[in-house]
């Protein structure tokens, strides 16, 4: 039986079975497209479909030979199958695998497996035939290039599992069959010659191959260990493996979630693997060995690199380490894993910093995307205004893990980080500039002066796009496929990724387009520059409708000027980077030397929309060009360091130039390496945990109450309103999450609460709390920059005289009011019941009968039941416990249509990289 | 090439990024500035804060509410043990009307200072206290000034003096008092940071800090939190109260003093400079302006007797060059010591004068024997004669004589309409008060007339008082106008 599944030589497979010794009754192709039955019709063998409906149909065959395409077993291949099978009486005998390039080269003689079903044989990695394991012996699984198997046991397993890859077919196999007793041996003596196809063992086939053997033949207690294991074990390997430069998080990824959508026949076939077996899992681990097999070879692999990367002793480190920067080196990958772990470890242990426009992501991911998708802001006193796509993005990739959030901030920032420097890396690659120098730019890039900027000015969106731009970059400027396929794929993938970066910081969609529209012009006669544009234009097209339903709806004007975009720079980080770029630009080679000033052109251009409030120029135009001032430091820094390994281009004057240029350069990653000692990826230290927390602690549900909070412009969580030139707004208790974060146009409840808080300023009131109870306002707290702040001064001035609002002490360190008023609450019965927030909605105690104001601004979608406005609230009924607002179809639409194209996009680009 | 225009380029746009000036600093909030003393009420909800309010088994006090408006009133009496609930009255008072509310209704445990809550004004807010040997009563304030001055301390023998401080806030509040003497700042051990809980107050027997002081001045300064402060002086024979006041450069008193009491005016200058002050005295023949001028020096609290100026009664007002305090004291002649120097001249002319209207008395034909009292009674002027006013707390003291006192102290006549706020509908009346006169409004008791209060509106502004007298002693209460 030949399985035709890998389209590979599949003639001289067929040729050099028909060369046998011992002679075959009949030769079967199985399987394969319709060139496999061409070419078996031409040798004038059978073929059939699949394999199955042969074996139920009965053969007179006692045994059954599968080969797999693309092998060449020897003359005696066979006869030598055949006599160990009858001498050992086994029921699976498998051949000697031996390398068809290297005929020398063992592939391996049966093998063993760990738990998880990896194969296992012992050998070293180019291990030689030196007859050393020709010995007939018992083994956990043969490969499945060559197996004698009986036809009778054939029959009752069914057959190899098809829809999995061939080494975990033939591990599956091996395994249905031990667990009916079957002995499963090795027969060295039975030699064939086969491609080297281990390198497919970690691929997600594979791996998702083995998860369902596990799960079709062990025992239940087995799998409740060792499914959790194999998970964890995956990920360490998946880790592990970035340390050599492989990304195996997808496959790691697919593979289970091949396995979560096979479920149901996995269950299937794991009854019927099961039914009659004759021995338990014991007999199974008797050719395990202990821990994980893909673990010990990644950790053996790394420490391989390690020791090899360690200067040895008969040569100058000086000079190993001068090799070490001349050429693409585990080490400084390694660090620069290792800097953007410290850099980064405080967000691990406490999520990103509550400060400024930083605020927690949502406690739901998916209540995240729901309200993205057509449902409430829940901002101030709530809004129809549309959500930004960042709490889409984030809620679905929060969702995704476990809907854990300080999992999903702790991966965006550190992921931003290390997809920053690694897309720095490939993004001068492509002017040559090495990995070292390139490794260095990256982290210039994601920590130097102008992204620690923008992580002061807490905006998460642009700080986690940051990662995403110079691959944007790189997409467009790397050699353009040959195949249209593969051009399509391309420009998909161009797509997704600006789209990503849109979403999270819609304005960085402009970035990559504009960075290299200049390019271009710098380049004016270079055709692949023009194209790199236009490809990034062509994606940049494509991503835009992700951006929707925001798009359609918001203010953009409101989006791009709100707030003053004005960036006080350092006078001596400036003048470093200008020295870098002047004598980049002076001394480096040509195309360095453009890179160079390519990079100077943005950071200038960065600096100038930074820094341009005059021309009413907002927030986030600011914190945009902040990024933009970070890609263009980073395409100084990498040229400079390229420059000085340039002996024979740049020599004498030059090279003297070229060493002040690296000196500015160290000096900026000097500059950069700071963000080591908060490790909170420069973000500013935590400010409104402990400022709102308090809540959690005083009697009753925080969630049913917001806080009051009050202070300068510019100083309280995201956006603020002003009234009497200080800032007010209002957050939910007892912490807000990052969809508060940006406040919506003033609405009839904010018009009131302007004016109640123009009553209270005015002193035409003593009891505050009163007036701000139906705000759903318990709690006042009043933030101070600093000691001498006027604004917090200002506000305790109007608040210590209520005679309803009790100061908090209790070592706080800002002054905090609680309100005695009563029904200080968001949402309340009519009966007094006081109702929680769930969401962007509310629930509590059904009461049949009785109406409920919800204290958000009023919208006739909040239900269930009849909708009637109070006030500026909303009078609905607390019949059914929970109470929401009912997502505005047609946004919902459009966000569930960006998803699709998000998907269309995904997908197009595998499939261009995939078939192009 | 390309590298010059790349530089070229590059020094352009940096250079214009340079050029980009920061956006100007935000300025400082237009609001949050510690208050300024108003005296007057307004159109808005307010809250009156009454410091000096005893209810007990000796004594009784009534909370003297009026309004132009329809408002619900809110007296909350806080208890001193934050464990228990404070006493808390609700009111209805049809606008414009009048209402007193005894104190012991509410809760009678001794000291209770209130505050009293309005949901709508102008209303205003007066307290009287009586016991069979002491009459007193304060015009309560409604704004809370950071600094208070509290003049005419006295802890000279026969006198005891307390200082109460009432916080009606949750926050507890921290405050500094300093006290100005005959002998210039006097640092207060022990008052250099007094906590006074939230909802609580504090009662400090000054006589002991202090004793034997002629003249005393005190400020209070709140470090943190607020509070409202007034002082309690004891004679022998009576009770006066007054509460802290700002600093003016005008104070109106349209009564000083009443048959068998002797004015004295208390001036306290607490800048830096020197104040030159004039007083105006208003007689029932026509007003005496510059009767006196003299310069008050900075921390020398002075006391003048008013009576060596001219004949009572009469009305009083201060002009001063600097905001100064200013207090009427009236005692029986011989209660408060003498610091002023009267030249000898003077002397002999007021001797003079005082025989000549001796004989002038003792030449008339049967004179019905004038009402004499005697007692204690203590008013801070009104800073600004306004042409409404609203006076609570009419004929409230059993077996007193209240009377109304509006000085018009312009050089035109006025014409005031006076309408009886209560229960029975008395008409308005309308009398004319000639330039640089006053008037003095005899007033029934609350039993005869039902009317505890009273509106006075004026052609031009005018400033108002009121006397309550009795056996049990004598009190003057500084009228509230409407802003």
């Amino acid at each position: 039986m030949i399985f035709a599944r890998r389209g590979a030589d599949l003639p001289a497979t067929i040729e050099s079975i028909q060369r046998q010794v011992y002679e075959t009754q009949r030769i079967i192709v199985v399987g394969g497209d319709s060139d496999a039955r061409q070419v078996a019709s031409a040798h004038d063998v059978e073929w059939i479909a699949g394999l199955g409906a042969f074996i139920e149909s009965g053969t007179d065959a006692t045994h059954l030979w599968f080969v797999l395409d693309g092998v060449s077993p020897r003359p005696d291949a066979l006869g030598a199958l055949v006599r160990g099978q009858i001498r050992l009486d086994a029921s699976v005998a498998g051949s000697k695998i031996l390398d068809e390039e290297n005929p020398d080269r063992l592939l391996s003689v049966g093998f063993a497996t760990d738990v998880f079903e990896t194969p296992y044989t012992g050998f070293d990695e180019d291990e030689r035939d030196q007859g050393q394991y020709d010995v007939v012996r018992d083994v956990a699984a043969v490969g499945g290039q060559s197996t004698l198997i009986r036809t009778d046991l054939a029959r009752g397993l069914g057959g190899p599992d098809v829809t999995v890859a061939p080494f975990a077919a033939a591990v599956d196999f091996c395994q249905r069959a031990r667990l009916r007793g079957a002995r499963v041996i090795a027969v060295p003596s039975s030699e064939v010659l086969a491609p080297d196809d281990r390198p497919e063992l970690d691929r997600w086939r594979e791996r998702a191959g083995r998860i369902r053997a596990m799960i079709k033949v062990y025992g239940p207690l087995t799998l409740l260990w060792a499914l959790p294991m194999a998970f964890l074990s995956g990920f360490a390997q998946s880790f592990l493996s970035l340390f050599l430069g492989r990304w195996r998080f997808f496959h790691w990824l697919r593979a289970w979630l091949w396995n979560l959508v096979k479920l149901p026949n996995t269950l299937g076939e794991r009854r019927a693997a099961r039914k009659g077996r004759v021995v338990g899992d014991s007999e199974l681990f008797r050719y395990q060995i202990s821990g994980s097999v893909a673990l010990k070879s990644v950790t053996a692999e790394l420490s391989d690199r390690i020791r090899r990367r360690l200067p040895g002793e008969d040569r100058l480190s000086i000079e190993a380490v001068g090799d070490e920067l001349r050429r693409p080196s585990f080490i400084v990958g390694a660090l620069a894993l290792a800097f953007v772990f410290l850099a980064t470890r405080s967000i691990w242990s406490g999520g990103l910093p509550a400060v400024g426009f930083s605020l927690p992501f949502v406690e739901s991911g998916p209540g995240a995307i729901s309200a993205y998708a057509g449902g409430w802001n829940p901002a101030g006193l709530g809004s129809v205004e549309m959500l930004r796509p960042f709490t889409a993005l984030a809620g679905l990739i929060q969702t995704i893990l476990f809907d854990n959030r300080r999992l999903a901030e702790y991966l965006l920032t550190a992921g931003s980080w290390s997809l920053g420097i690694w897309g720095v890396v490939r993004l001068l690659r492509t002017w040559g500039v090495r990995a070292v120098a390139g490794t260095l730019a990256g982290i210039v890039y994601v920590a130097g002066p102008a992204a620690q900027a923008v992580a002061q000015e807490t905006a998460v969106g642009v700080a986690i796009a940051i990662g995403l731009i110079p691959w944007s970059m790189r997409f467009a400027l790397a050699p353009f496929p040959t195949s249209w396929v593969s051009r399509i794929g391309r420009i998909a993938a161009l797509a997704v990724i600006a789209g990503i970066s849109a979403m999270f910081a819609p304005l960085t969609l402009a970035v990559p387009v504009i960075a290299l529209l200049v390019w271009a012009l710098l380049n004016l006669t270079d055709g692949t520059a023009w194209r790199a544009f236009g490809v990034s234009l062509i994606g940049a097209i494509l991503a835009v409708p992700l951006l929707f339903p925001w798009l359609g709806v918001a203010d953009l004007y409101r989006f791009v000027t709100d707030g003053e975009a004005y960036w006080a720079f350092p006078i001596v980080t400036a003048t470093v980077v200008a020295i870098a770029a002047a004598t980049t630009l002076v001394a480096a080679p040509q195309r360095l030397a453009l890179v160079a000033g390519w990079g100077a052109i943005a950071a200038a251009a960065g600096t100038l929309l930074a820094r341009s409030a005059g021309f009413g120029a907002g927030r986030e135009i600011e914190t945009v060009s902040l990024a933009v001032v970070s890609l263009g430091i980073g395409l100084i820094v990498g040229p400079s360091f390229e420059a000085i390994t340039r002996v024979r281009e740049v020599g004498g004057w030059r090279r003297i130039v070229a060493g002040v240029s690296v000196a500015a350069a160290v000096f900026l990653v000097a500059a950069s390496t700071v963000t080591i000692l908060g490790g909170r990826a420069g973000y500013p230290g935590d400010e409104y945990r402990e400022a709102f927390t308090f809540s959690a602690a005083r009697p009753g549900d925080p969630t049913a109450s917001r806080i009051l909070v009050l202070g300068a412009p510019g100083n309280l969580p995201g956006d603020d309103r002003l009234v009497g030139g200080a800032a007010y707004r209002l957050v939910s208790a007892p912490m807000p999450e990052s969809w508060e974060t940006y406040l919506p146009s003033a609405r009839v409840g904010d018009d009131a609460l302007a004016k109640t808080l123009e009553t209270i300023i005015d002193g035409e009131t003593k009891r505050a709390g009163e007036l701000l109870a139906p705000f759903g306002v318990r709690w006042i707290v009043i933030l101070a920059e600093d000691e001498r702040d006027p604004f917090a001064d200002a506000w305790k001035t109007i608040f210590v005289g209520q005679l309803d609002l009790v100061p908090l002490g209790g070592g706080l360190d800002n002054a905090t009011f609680e309100s005695e008023a009563e029904n200080a609450v968001r949402a309340i019965s009519t009966e007094g019941s006081t109702w929680t927030r769930a969401g962007t909605g509310y629930e509590g105690t059904p009461e049949f009968g009785v109406g409920l104001e919800v204290r958000e601004n009023a919208n006739d979608r909040w239900g269930p039941g009849d909708w009637q406005q109070i006030g500026w609230a909303n009078g609905t009924t607390a019949a059914v416990g929970t109470v929401s607002f009912n997502p505005i179809e047609n946004r919902r639409a459009q966000a569930i249509a960006a998803a699709v194209w998000l998907v269309a996009l995904s997908g197009v680009a595998w499939a261009g990289r995939r078939f192009g | 090439m390309r590298r010059i225009i790349a530089g070229i380029i590059v020094a352009a746009v940096g250079a214009l990024a340079l050029a980009q000036t920061e956006p100007i600093d935000v300025r400082p909030p237009d609001f949050g500035a510690p208050p300024a003393e108003t005296i007057g009420a307004t159109g808005d909800p307010s809250a009156w804060y009454c410091p000096w309010v005893v209810s007990g088994a000796l004594r009784d006090s009534t909370f003297n509410l009026a309004s132009m408006m329809d408002v619900n009133a809110t007296v909350t009496l806080p208890n001193a043990n934050p464990t228990e609930e404070p006493g808390v009255s609700e009111v209805r008072l049809r606008g414009p009307g009048a209402r007193s509310i005894d104190a012991g209704e509410i809760v009678r445990r001794g000291t209770s200072p209130g505050v009293v809550e309005f949901d709508d004004g102008p209303a205003v807010v007066t307290t009287a206290m009586w016991s069979e040997e002491i009459l007193t009563g304060d015009r309560c304030v409604a704004s809370v000034p950071k600094e208070w001055n509290l003049v005419g301390g006295i802890t000279a023998e026969g006198f005891t003096l307390e200082l109460q401080l009432f916080n009606p806030f949750a926050e507890s509040a921290k405050v500094t008092v300093e006290a100005i003497t005959e002998f210039g700042r006097s640092p207060l051990a022990g008052f250099e940071s007094v906590d006074v809980p939230g909802r609580s107050w504090l009662i400090t027997d000054l006589s002991r800090v202090i004793p034997f002081l002629d003249m005393a001045t005190f400020t209070v300064t709140s470090e943190s939190g607020i509070v409202i402060p007034s002082l309690v002086l004891n004679s022998e024979d009576d009770e006066a109260s007054w509460p802290g006041t700002g600093q003016s450069t005008i104070w109106d008193f349209p009564v000083t003093s009443l048959p068998g009491l002797e004015p004295t005016l208390v001036i306290s200058n607490t800048g830096s400079v020197g104040a030159t002050v004039a007083i105006d005295l208003f007689t029932p023949d026509g007003p005496i302006p510059d009767v006196d001028g003299r310069i008050v020096a900075p921390l020398e609290p002075l006391r003048i007797h008013l009576s060596d100026l001219a004949e009572p009664p009469f009305a009083v007002r201060v002009r001063s060059n600097a905001p100064i305090g200013a207090l009427i004291q009236a005692a029986p002649a011989g209660t408060f010591p003498r610091t002023d120097v009267i030249p000898p001249e003077e002397e002999a002319t007021i001797d003079e004068s005082t025989d000549e209207a001796t004989i002038d008395t003792s030449e008339g034909e049967e004179v019905e024997e004038p009402v004499v009292y005697s007692g204690l009674a203590a008013m801070p002027g009104n800073t600004d004669p306004l042409e409404r006013w609203l006076v609570p707390g009419l004929g409230v003291v059993p077996g007193a004589q209240t009377s109304i006192w509006i000085l018009n102290p312009s050089g035109e006549d006025a014409t005031v309409t006076v309408s009886p706020l209560g229960v029975s509908a008395v008409r308005s009346e309308k009398i004319v008060i000639p330039a640089g006169h006053y008037v003095e409004i005899p007033v029934p008791s609350l039993s005869e007339s039902g009317n505890s209060g009273m509106l006075i509106d004026a052609s031009l502004p005018v400033s108002v008082a009121v006397s309550i007298a009795g056996p049990q002693g004598v009190a003057f209460i500084g009228g509230v106008g409407v802003g």
